[in-house]
């Protein structure tokens, strides 16, 4: 009885919410490497969402609009905060989440972030565009239209991400 | 999992498996903001692009009308002049443009949220300007840019919003006293007091006013011209009922157009054109709003959308405050005007007084000045000629022509038009002289001389002129055979034309002059003696065509005027060719332009020669055309059968629009019973391969005046529009264009949205005649009859549904209601008693 009182939108808000916070998450802590920057992003993402309810109504446009959303939120608040800044707020943040929160994540879980937290360390048109492929479901063609390149070179950079990565993370594990 | 051993496809594959599970602290986050959102009723938009009821609640009462898209009028009435077509067009694009943009509130980082938010936002911030206590004082400064190409030849002008004396706004154009390669700046300072609503808007040049509009809290004032032409504040006092517009923005503001709310589909149009500084050194964001793919106008045919190709609005948008600092309008890729957003404040008083007294009004500019006294040809001059410049000889030629007006005794002009043979079928049915009949209130009034012929087929046309010099009376017959096809006159009292009568005969009508009237101020010019030859706004399109001689032997140079490529140009290359041109032949001896080429297709068209010009001691017709034999034949089978030219205008008949249609018309079997006069006016619709497009227009005795446009350009586009409709992309126009009625008879009834400009713009087609200022949300709507065709109808007012539905179930084709009354006349020609005024 009270999710058939609500109205349409709030249901078709939980259910994008519920659908897309997964993906969504994942890419804003691919572009910043941050946990919480990433969960702030959406948040925001979801509450710009809420006063444009309409969007709602046109599932196909939804989630590149989210996708396109978080990716320009997650930059933006890259760019407002230095690196060191970044830090100290996730070192901050951690330790008050340890606090809260004393269990700890499961190792798979913590693989994922760290493998994210690699992502974050690309440089920036290599992130995005392996970001954006990945956890975006953007197609070369679009992410070519994103970034004002052509599809060849998006390609090539999601090519070259993939391959940085493999190395990143290859040197992370060496003992 | 052994990074180092994982190849790029595992990576792939593993990293789309990544996601990252959010926490409870987000999922209660987000879900408490959306409870949040609930509580306070958020609806929207459930039924996002909703109805045109919708568009009512977005611009509740406030008789508010978009500006960015009168923009587009101007464009389309520029091109058109004041033709119905133009009107009908720009009213289309008005209504169809408006379909896609509406407006919500939203909030967001400046530097991030979209340029559509932020567009929403530039908005809201515009109207809570005028929400402050005490008087708002706003000074904008508006550039008119050097204009270059295609824009040389166009006058410089911005639709406007004045507000009228019912509180509802109607439409002014202001054109800017600029010259094309020149700059000019306006300053622009409105003051509106919150508490009463009185407003003060004043635009200058040099301190001198060349708009204004206020209210005083009982009268409206505006700066318009008097019977005469001359620019003056007019006042008039509010009507009963008059309210002050709910949006002061839509009126005063920088974003006007854009008070209410925008549609969500609008974001495809309007996009991010990056970072920008303002002149003040503030931080903005500009935000482009392009017109060009809005799915309405790209689903026109092809010539219309060309015009709207590489045009747009930059809104340049404050980052401390979200206000509009500078807006810029780019048409086909030109930068035409700026307006730039210099002081905001609240003031004790207005800058000015809200009656706007002591305003001082600037003079009209020298293009627009009353006509020098006409100077003969200066001596001297002729040893000149073959080197004089192309510039010195059209003002020669044209001060000549003008000489021929001054002095004593009576003016008599004879030429000859030869409507030559030509082989394109097109241009040959199709060729057609532009006339203008004096009306009763001193207004020309417009009339289109249809030449048909076919292929091959050679006619000629006789033009008389007979000018009082010292009374300003004056007589035009042209005729063919001896039969008089069109006539204007004035005797000193009253007016003369031809016009069918109601069996649809033609006959000489008089009509007392009104108050007002006053002789023709530029006699050379009314008369058309000169052609296009003193077009000083097509000063580049003149060219010199060398040296001739005339068939008497004497010398002569030609000047060639080619068709300076406008917007909307491709529309007429069916009719026109690709460069249609105009040779002017001016005589060395007295400099008189003898000879007017029309070459068109690469064919010539249309000759007139000037046969003799001199005094006479009495014109050859009577003032009151009293005995001029005039040709009645009728067009009866069709256009493609007739042969000889046909008079269509100033009033039509109905048997005339019956006749020469290639679609089926209607009008209303009976006038609506708050009219009393009805006219039908004939346009050729160059975009159609000159089919005839009809405005049937009804005077009303309330001012909710009636007139139905029909043509068959308005077939085609909207027959396209119903089949968009129909289609996947017809999900928006099909919640917003609304069937509101079907008739017994067949006919369905499409709302035009109120408020939007639609009526004005339909209504605007017949304004000279009406005499009457449409208003802003005069109601418009579409009909579709059971023919398929699709009349556009607008009332300067509103209608209720019983009118309405009265109205569409009187709607006939022109040829029943024919059947009515008593057959028309047959072909032949009659004599026309000294008709009495």
């Amino acid at each position: 009885l009270g999710q058939d009182s609500k109205p349409a939108w709030r249901a078709a808000f939980d259910g994008a919410y519920e659908a897309h916070k997964g993906r969504l998450l994942t890419l804003g802590m691919a572009i910043t490497g941050d946990r919480s920057c990433a969960e702030d992003v959406v948040h925001d993402v979801f509450t710009t969402l809420l006063k444009e309810t309409w969007r709602l109504g046109n599932a196909s446009d939804l989630l590149p609009f989210l996708v396109v959303s978080v990716r320009n939120g997650a930059l933006d608040l890259l760019r407002r905060r230095s690196r060191r800044q970044a830090r100290e707020i996730e070192h901050t943040e951690r330790l008050a989440s340890s606090a809260a929160d004393p269990p700890r994540l499961s190792a798979q879980a913590e693989e994922m972030e760290r493998v994210l937290q690699q992502v974050s360390r690309l440089p920036e048109e290599l992130k995005e565009t392996l970001s954006l492929r990945t956890w975006g479901g953007r197609t070369f063609e679009e992410i070519a239209e994103i970034q004002q390149v052509t599809k060849s070179t998006a390609h090539a950079r999601f090519n070259q991400a993939l391959d940085q990565l493999r190395r990143g993370l290859a040197e992370e594990n060496r003992p | 999992m052994n990074m180092r051993e994982m190849n790029p496809s595992d990576l792939e594959e593993y990293l789309a498996r990544v996601r990252i599970t959010p926490s409870a602290e987000l999922d209660a986050s987000v879900r408490n903001a959306a409870d949040e959102a609930e509580k306070m009723g958020e609806e929207a938009l459930t039924e996002p692009d909703a109805t045109l009821s919708a568009i009512n609640r977005a611009f509740p009462q406030s008789g508010a009308k978009p500006r960015g898209l009168p923009r587009v009028q101007n464009l389309m009435r520029t091109i058109g002049g004041k033709s119905a077509l133009a009107a009908g067009l720009a009213g289309l694009v008005v209504c169809g443009v408006l379909i896609w943009l509406r407006f919500h509130s939203a909030t967001g980082d400046f530097a991030t949220m979209s340029a559509f938010s932020l567009f929403r936002q530039a908005c809201a911030a515009e109207e809570s300007l005028f929400a402050r206590e005490g008087i708002t004082s706003i000074f904008n400064e508006i550039i008119i840019k050097p204009r270059t190409g295609i824009f040389s030849s166009l006058p410089a002008s911005l639709p406007m919003n004045s507000l009228g004396t019912s509180g509802k706004f109607v439409f002014d154009m202001l054109s800017f006293p600029a010259k094309p390669g020149e700059p000019c700046t306006v300053e622009d300072r409105s003051w509106r007091d919150q508490a009463t609503g009185r407003f003060v808007r004043v635009m200058t040049i040099g301190g001198k006013a060349i708009y204004a509009n206020a209210f005083d809290g009982s009268a409206i004032y505006r700066l318009q011209p008097d019977a005469a032409g001359v620019m003056k504040i007019a006042e008039k006092p509010v009507a009963e009922g008059f309210h002050v517009p709910e949006s002061p923005a839509e009126l005063l503001g920088i974003t006007a157009g854009f008070a209410g709310k925008v549609n969500e589909s609008a974001e495809k149009y309007i996009s991010d054109a990056g970072p920008a500084v303002l002149p003040d050194g503030s931080a903005a964001r500009v935000v482009k709003v392009t017109l060009a793919d809005v799915p309405t106008i790209s689903a026109m045919p092809e010539p219309i959308r060309e015009m709207f190709s590489d045009s747009y609005s930059l809104y340049t948008i404050r980052k401390s405050d979200n206000t509009v600092g500078q807006l810029e309008f780019v048409m086909k890729g030109q930068s035409l005007i700026m307006l730039r957003r210099m002081a905001t404040r609240t003031v004790e008083v207005p800058g000015v007084p809200w009656n706007l007294s002591g305003v001082a009004v600037l003079p009209p500019q020298p293009s627009e000045a009353p006509p020098a006294p006409p100077e003969a040809p200066q001596k001297g001059a002729k040893e000149e000629f073959e080197k004089m410049s192309v510039s010195d000889l059209r003002r020669q030629a044209v001060a000549a022509a003008k000489s021929l007006f001054a002095g004593e005794g009576v003016l008599s002009l004879a030429s000859e038009t030869v409507v030559e043979p030509v082989k394109d079928a097109i241009l040959a049915k199709g060729r057609y002289m532009n006339m203008r009949s004096l009306g009763a209130s001193g207004k020309p009034e417009p009339a289109t001389l249809a030449l048909p012929a076919k292929p091959g087929e050679q006619y000629a046309l006789e033009s008389h002129i007979w000018y009082d010099r010292k009374t300003g009376r004056f007589a035009r017959v042209v005729t063919i055979g001896g039969e008089t096809i069109f006539a204007n006159a004035y005797d000193g009292s009253a007016v003369y034309a031809i016009e069918p009568d109601a069996q649809g005969v033609m006959r000489v009508v008089g009509r007392p002059v009104a108050p007002s009237f006053q002789p023709l101020k530029d006699p050379a010019d009314f008369l058309g003696v000169t052609g296009s030859l003193d077009e000083d706004r097509f000063e580049k399109s003149y060219s010199d065509a060398g040296p001739s001689a005339l068939p008497d032997g004497s010398p002569a140079r030609v000047v060639k005027l080619s068709t300076p490529e406008m917007p909307g140009m491709s529309m007429l290359r069916e009719v026109m060719g690709n460069s249609p041109y105009k040779l002017f032949t001016i005589r060395k001896s007295d400099f008189a332009c003898v000879q007017i080429e029309n070459v068109m297709k690469g064919e010539r068209a249309l000759v007139t020669r000037l046969k003799t010009a001199e005094t006479v001691a009495a014109p050859g017709v009577p003032w009151n055309l009293g005995g001029v034999k005039v040709r009645i034949a009728l067009p009866t089978t069709g256009e493609q059968q007739l042969a000889g030219p046909i008079l269509m205008g100033p009033s039509a008949s109905v048997q005339q629009m019956s006749a020469v249609s290639d679609y089926k018309t209607y009008l209303f079997a009976a006038d609506p019973p708050w009219t009393t006069e009805r006219r039908i006016m004939a346009l050729r619709d160059p975009t159609s391969a000159l089919s005839w497009m009809f405005v049937t227009a009804y005077r009303a005795k309330d001012g909710r005046h009636v007139v139905l446009v029909q043509a068959a350009m308005y077939n085609k586009m909207f027959e396209q529009l119903m089949a968009t409709m129909a289609g996947p992309q017809g999900e928006g126009l099909k919640k917003n264009l609304k069937e509101i009625y079907a008739s017994p008879s067949g006919f369905k009834v499409w709302s035009m949205m109120k408020g939007t400009g639609m009526g004005a713009m339909i209504l605007t087609a017949a304004r000279d005649w009406l005499n009457a200022e449409p208003l802003s949300d005069s109601a418009g709507y579409l009909v579709q009859t059971p023919a398929g065709t699709f009349p556009a109808l607008a009332v300067n007012g509103s209608l209720t549904d019983d009118e309405l539905h009265a109205l569409i179930d009187s709607l006939v084709p022109a040829k029943e209601y024919l059947k009515k009354p008593s057959a028309p006349a047959a072909a032949g020609s009659r004599e026309s008693s000294a008709p009495s005024p």
